[in-house]
């Protein structure tokens, strides 16, 4: 099908280049430079979408952002994207489009039988209708959902790939229209960093495609020199395709760039969209304004369109919307539209003003032409057949604007461009922080006061004439350079033609003709909200916008209300005999057009770049031997190593198996590890932990706990002390960052007067753990320099050497209950120290094990995982440690351990639990009962905070926290299981195995 | 304490020798590992008797006072890391170093630290390597505000990292130094990040 409706001359489109499109299964045509909405008016589809709820026909009404019902679904497969606006897809070659919300088809649609029962689907439907019976809301949902389709979502993961930038500047212009551009020469030769971003494929914003006169010459080619101009300073970033998406706290803003869209073929590693983070100093709106409909009787008729867009598809896209047109309007700038389309071979029919009185200059141009002009009158009503518009009716309006006084007649067309004056968009002020105020004059909502860093300037602040706008845009950037501390240079502004416009009418609703039935006034396209709906809510009780909104959908959607919120607001005032500066907006949200996933997940997407990784420096070992990794914080730790046909548990068994009868390995890297220097480090340590400190000796080892102010355990750890005043603080693998800010921020607000310097040596150290009755026989074959007799190196003590030939310190520690050893190398000795032991045990079987088999190993010593046994809730006495809380010094905690809830009886206490059944391992987690019981629910008593099967006991063991628990050992307790079992365990001591520790002390 | 063995590069895989072009079939990037550098923590207080004349007679430069800004000799940098803390990156031996402050401030509330091994040294450099840092650090990286000498502590791609502006022969460059266990993380994520400017991994020095 060739473009019928395309113009043979003009336009910024290139007619040597053809694109062939697909919609609604249909080939067609357009030109590069072509949108996909310009294109389909090329083609003569005046029908591209069914309405929300009541699924009347819809054509194209806007040419951007602002458009409310070309909204299809895009592309396909993985790469479909639902709830793009066709005014603002640049056309490529093979694009695939779709209406989403007809069925079976746009042009039948069977749910239009919505329309003629409207009157049973007022404002509030919904909350009145399907909210009876309950229960049957998700069977209502999924019918409504199908009738008001808005695309889907790819059922793939997405190909493309999204990136972010973070950037700084002076001075971020926002639009690249007129005065956006005159702000950014303003800022850009007075030497500031300047990025402006502009939301269209060009820059130039309203002047795209406009004969207009500015600096002598016409207006592309301005905006060229400026582009060019701008695009020689270095500091100058200009980006287009480019949305300012988001404006929020300390000018932070983001801008959405789409870089690939447009293309037929997407370069290869190129990503589709990349967000650019903006830290700006100071913003310079430049928006411009988006064009109001007018509310009349079937105002929403395929072929009803802004006058604005009407003049861009003629200008800028070399389309004809129609054939032959009317003009309806209440102000001077609709009349543009007159001389667009005689120049591109429409007939105009007339212009329908409704402002009474003399001639305006715009007036007397119209009628020169031999436009007839109908002062005084409004569009009455709107016939339309299968095409859309085909036919207007006029009337006089009263003086009042209540009421159409006189029939004036009916005039054939295609199109009614209609304009009821503009918007400025502020959306990105409100969303700073400013609040709208209207301005009756100019019967819109201007900026307020600024908030933030910014100011706006041109149509977004209400400055409608070309030349003062670019006055004002050359005063806003040299306002905004002055706060930044740049001197801003002079910058003559172009001479432009100077226009006398007459002021507009504001007339919010437009009375209908009551000869004929009433149509619908939509002030909402998107969400089907009429003028009646607004009343409605007016009269049901309704006062604030804000409940208004929610209960007829106004201003919701993708477009955000873009068209219809000021005319839904200035109705609700009209409704409650208010001012709409009384009424006020909404809140004008992020973002300000939708933004993809994609965008906002950037790079940090999949299983390497998500989240930091942080690998030991023996990770590489655990990969290639097979290791299953656990997340541990940011960690990867081995978790298990299986062996061939192993699952976890025959793996784990196995290791802990090993570790007791001859010799384990275990990667500790991990650990938070914190050296603590200074005269007063011992003093430190005094207040921090719950025990004393003082009396460490040099060469030893302590087991500490720390708790919060609140007295529960906060962290735990092994500390040694290296030298006189130098002491190596071990902290949980997941604690440690905490750890160390807790210290540092006592240090510095409290105890200013403490000698005590923190260094972070996690990361120096790589600790390979070797435990089990063969180690110390293992690090005896490996060591130089270290006594490994017990006489010499007793449990809880250290000393420095080497082995396997590298400098080593070695802890005799343990958290397995045998003898054990962490050997500590700097990190990139690590992985050969650990290599080194894996050759020298193998001759006692050593057996690396991974944190599976470590908790299993401290479980049956009845050692505590401070996270996984206490809960932030838990005392050092909850756990039956009341032997490391010191009864002589003062710490960080105590007091809190004597206030009646911490030192009460009933708490919960950690106890050991074993199964009745040996072979049963209770689930981590599971609450415990006192049995059966008539009462609801059933009294629960504690939880099982650690559960494993103990090869070495050949039993499950537990550990639990339960009320009372420590005086009820001997006693049973049941765990309710989900599958309807209850298992009875028995209270016992939390130590299963070698309770004397004769094993680790030996 | 020396190790008498070669240390290991926090890099698992050999990182020299590859090339990988761009968009534009050119590689705008390259990465440099330093590894085996001598890093050490200090802390001290600049008021203390003698601890900034101490600290220079045994590294010949004065631990700077300005926020963020490195003081370098031919084979040292010394990094401004807070009020009272540095970070030292030498190619001299660690225990050189300890031993010269130990001599000169005895009984003086300062600590030395030995960190090498425990962190690496990444440089990015070339045309634009900039691009690159900026695609997960929210740090300003204008050569008029991120200036030669200049080093600041931020997050890069969710790692710990200390930048450093190094610019060598006019060509941008960076030093990352970030702890061993999150380096080839941030290996992964620059590498990720350049595959559009196209990058040069080049040989290590001394590595």
């Amino acid at each position: 099908m060739s473009q019928r409706w395309r113009l043979a001359t003009g336009g910024c489109i290139n007619r040597s280049r053809p694109l062939r499109f697909v919609f609604n299964g249909r080939v067609l045509t357009g030109y590069e430079g072509d949108t996909l909405a310009s294109a389909l008016i090329a083609n003569g589809i005046r029908t591209v979408a069914r309405s929300f709820k009541y699924h009347r026909p819809r054509g194209i009404v806007g040419v951007g952002a602002e458009e409310p019902n070309a909204i299809f679904q895009v592309g396909e497969g993985r790469k479909t994207v639902p709830g793009l606006r066709a005014t603002q897809v640049e056309l490529y070659e093979g694009l695939t489009a779709y209406s989403v919300n007809g069925w079976p088809s746009v042009e039948f649609d069977i749910y239009a039988i919505n329309d003629l029962i409207g009157g049973l689907l007022p404002a509030g439907f919904y909350y009145k209708t399907f909210m009876w019976p309950r229960s049957f809301w998700k069977r209502y949902e999924h019918r409504i959902r199908q009738m008001a389709g808005l695309g889907r979502a790819p059922d793939a993961s997405d190909p493309d790939t999204y990136d972010k930038r973070n950037i700084h500047c002076d001075v971020l212009v926002v639009g690249a229209g007129p005065s956006g551009l005159m702000a950014a020469l303003t800022a850009a030769r007075s030497g500031a960093r300047v990025i402006v971003a502009d939301e269209q494929s060009e820059f130039g914003g309203g002047l795209l495609g406009t004969g207009i006169e500015i600096g002598g010459m016409e207006a592309g080619k301005w905006v060229q020199k400026m582009v060019e101009a701008l695009e020689k300073w270095p500091e100058v970033m200009m980006l287009s395709r480019s949305t300012v998406t988001g404006y929020h706290d300390h000018n932070f803003l983001v801008i959405n760039e789409r870089r690939t869209d447009h293309l037929s073929n997407p370069v290869p590693l190129m990503s589709r969209e990349r967000m650019w983070r903006v830290r700006a100093k100071q913003v310079v709106l430049a928006t411009g304004a988006i064009e109001r409909p007018l509310v009349f009787a079937d105002n929403d008729r395929p072929g009803v369109m802004l006058a604005s867009a009407v003049s861009v598809y003629m200008q800028r896209y070399a389309v004809l919307p129609g054939r032959s047109l009317v003009i309806f309007t209440n102000n001077d700038s609709a009349y543009r539209v007159v001389h667009d389309a005689i120049n591109a071979g429409a007939v105009v029919k007339g212009v329908v003003d409704l402002r009474e009185g003399a001639a305006s200059e715009a007036a007397d141009a119209a009628r020169r032409v031999g436009v007839p002009v109908y002062r005084g009158h409004v569009v009455t009503a709107v016939k339309s057949g299968f095409g859309g518009v085909n036919r207007i009716n006029i009337g006089r309006l009263s003086a009042d604007g209540r009421s159409v006084v006189a029939h004036k007649g009916s005039i054939e067309c295609d199109v009614l461009a209609m304009s009821g004056g503009w918007n400025p968009t502020v959306h990105l002020h409100a969303q700073s922080g400013g609040r709208p105020v209207f301005d009756e004059a100019k019967a819109c909502f201007l900026p307020g006061f600024s908030v933030q860093a910014e100011r706006s300037t041109g149509a977004c602040a209400g400055e409608f004439d070309l030349s003062l706008c670019l006055v004002g845009a050359v005063e806003a950037a040299s306002e905004a350079l002055r706060q930044v501390g740049i001197d801003p240079v002079t910058v003559d502004t172009p001479g432009t033609a100077q226009h006398t416009e007459a002021p507009l009418r504001a007339l919010w609703s437009i009375p209908g003709d009551r000869a004929m039935p009433r149509g619908k006034k939509f002030v909402d396209y998107q969400n089907d909200t009429t003028e009646a709906d607004i009343r409605l809510a007016a009269r049901e009780g309704y006062r604030s916008i804000e409940h208004v909104k929610r209960y007829t959908a106004l201003g919701f959607g993708t477009d955000q209300g873009k068209l219809g919120n000021v005319n839904g607001m200035a109705i609700l005032a009209d409704a409650l005999g208010q001012s709409p500066s009384a009424i006020g907006t909404t809140t004008y949200r992020p973002n300000y057009t939708p933004v993809t996933f994609g965008a906002i997940a950037g790079r940090a997407v999949g299983e390497v770049l998500f989240d930091p990784i942080r690998r030991t420096p023996m990770h590489e070992w655990h990969v290639e031997n097979g290791a299953a990794f656990e997340d541990v914080g940011q960690w990867k730790r081995p978790w298990y190593y299986p062996l061939p046909g192993e699952d976890r548990e025959k793996a784990v068994s196995r290791e802990c198996l090993a570790t007791r009868h001859s010799v384990g390995i275990l990667d500790a890297s991990t650990l938070g590890k914190i050296e603590i220097t200074g005269r007063d480090a011992a003093e430190l340590l005094d207040r921090i932990y719950t025990n004393a400190w003082k009396s460490l000796s040099v060469g030893r080892c302590r087991y500490g706990l720390m708790l919060g102010e609140d007295g529960m355990v906060m962290d735990d750890g092994v500390t040694s002390r290296l030298s006189e005043h130098r002491y190596l603080m071990t902290t949980t693998t997941g604690g440690a960052a905490h750890v160390l800010n807790w210290l540092e921020r006592w240090l510095q607000t409290e105890w200013p007067e403490l000698k005590v310097f923190l260094t972070s040596v996690t990361d120096r150290w790589a600790v390979t753990s070797i435990a089990g009755p063969k180690s110390r026989e293992l690090l005896e074959s490996l060591s130089e320099g270290i006594d490994c007799s017990p006489e010499a190196m007793p449990f809880m003590s250290f000393c420095e050497g080497r082995v396997a030939g590298i400098a080593a310190r070695v802890f005799r520690i343990s958290f397995s209950g045998e003898v054990a050893y962490e050997i500590n190398v700097s990190a990139d000795q690590g992985l050969l120290l650990w290599r080194a032991v894996m050759e020298a045990g193998k001759p006692f079987g050593i057996t690396p094990y991974g944190t599976d088999a470590m908790h299993v190993l401290r479980a049956e010593k009845g050692y505590v995982i401070v996270g996984q046994d206490t809960d932030g809730s838990v005392t050092p006495i909850d756990l039956g440690m009341d032997w490391i809380v010191s009864k002589k010094k003062d710490f960080i905690g105590k007091r809190s351990l004597f206030r009646a809830d911490t030192a009460r009886d009933n708490r919960k206490q950690l106890v050991g639990l074993k199964t009745e059944d040996s072979t049963v391992v209770l689930p981590e987690g599971a609450q415990l009962v006192n049995g059966f019981s008539s009462s609801r629910p059933v009294p629960m008593v504690g939880h099982v905070t650690s559960s494993y099967f103990s090869a070495t006991l050949e039993h499950s063991i537990a550990l639990a926290l339960i009320k009372g628990g420590r005086a009820r050992l001997g006693g049973s307790v049941y765990a309710p299981l989900l599958d309807g079992r209850l298992i009875k365990a028995t209270i016992t001591e939390p130590v299963f195995y070698d309770s004397d520790n004769v094993r680790q002390r030996g | 304490m020396t190790t008498g063995v070669l240390g290991q590069s926090a890099f698992d895989f050999p990182l020299g020798g590859r090339v990988v072009p761009g968009v534009e079939g050119r590689s705008d990037v390259w990465f440099e590992e330093y590894p085996a550098l001598t890093h050490l923590n200090l802390r001290g207080n600049l008021d203390e008797v003698d601890f900034t004349a101490s600290v220079t007679g045994v590294l010949g430069i004065a631990p700077p006072g300005v926020p963020n800004r490195v003081a370098r000799t031919s084979d040292t940098c010394l990094h401004w890391l807070s009020l009272d803390e540095w970070l030292i990156v030498s190619t001299r031996s660690a225990a050189l170093i300890e031993k010269g402050l130990a001599v000169s401030l005895t009984d003086r509330h300062y600590a030395l630290v030995n960190l090498s091994g425990g962190q690496t040294v990444l440089r990015i450099g070339g045309l634009r390597a900039r691009d690159i840092l900026t695609s997960d650090c929210t740090l300003d990286f204008h050569p008029r505000v991120f200036r030669h000498g200049d080093c600041r502590q931020s997050l890069l791609a969710g790692a710990p990292v200390l930048i450093r502006r190094v610019d060598e022969l006019d060509e941008v460059a960076f030093d990352l130094v970030v702890r061993r266990s999150f380096s080839r993380h941030l290996f992964d994520w620059l590498t990720d990040a350049a595959h559009e400017t196209g990058y040069i991994l080049r040989t290590s020095h001394g590595g």
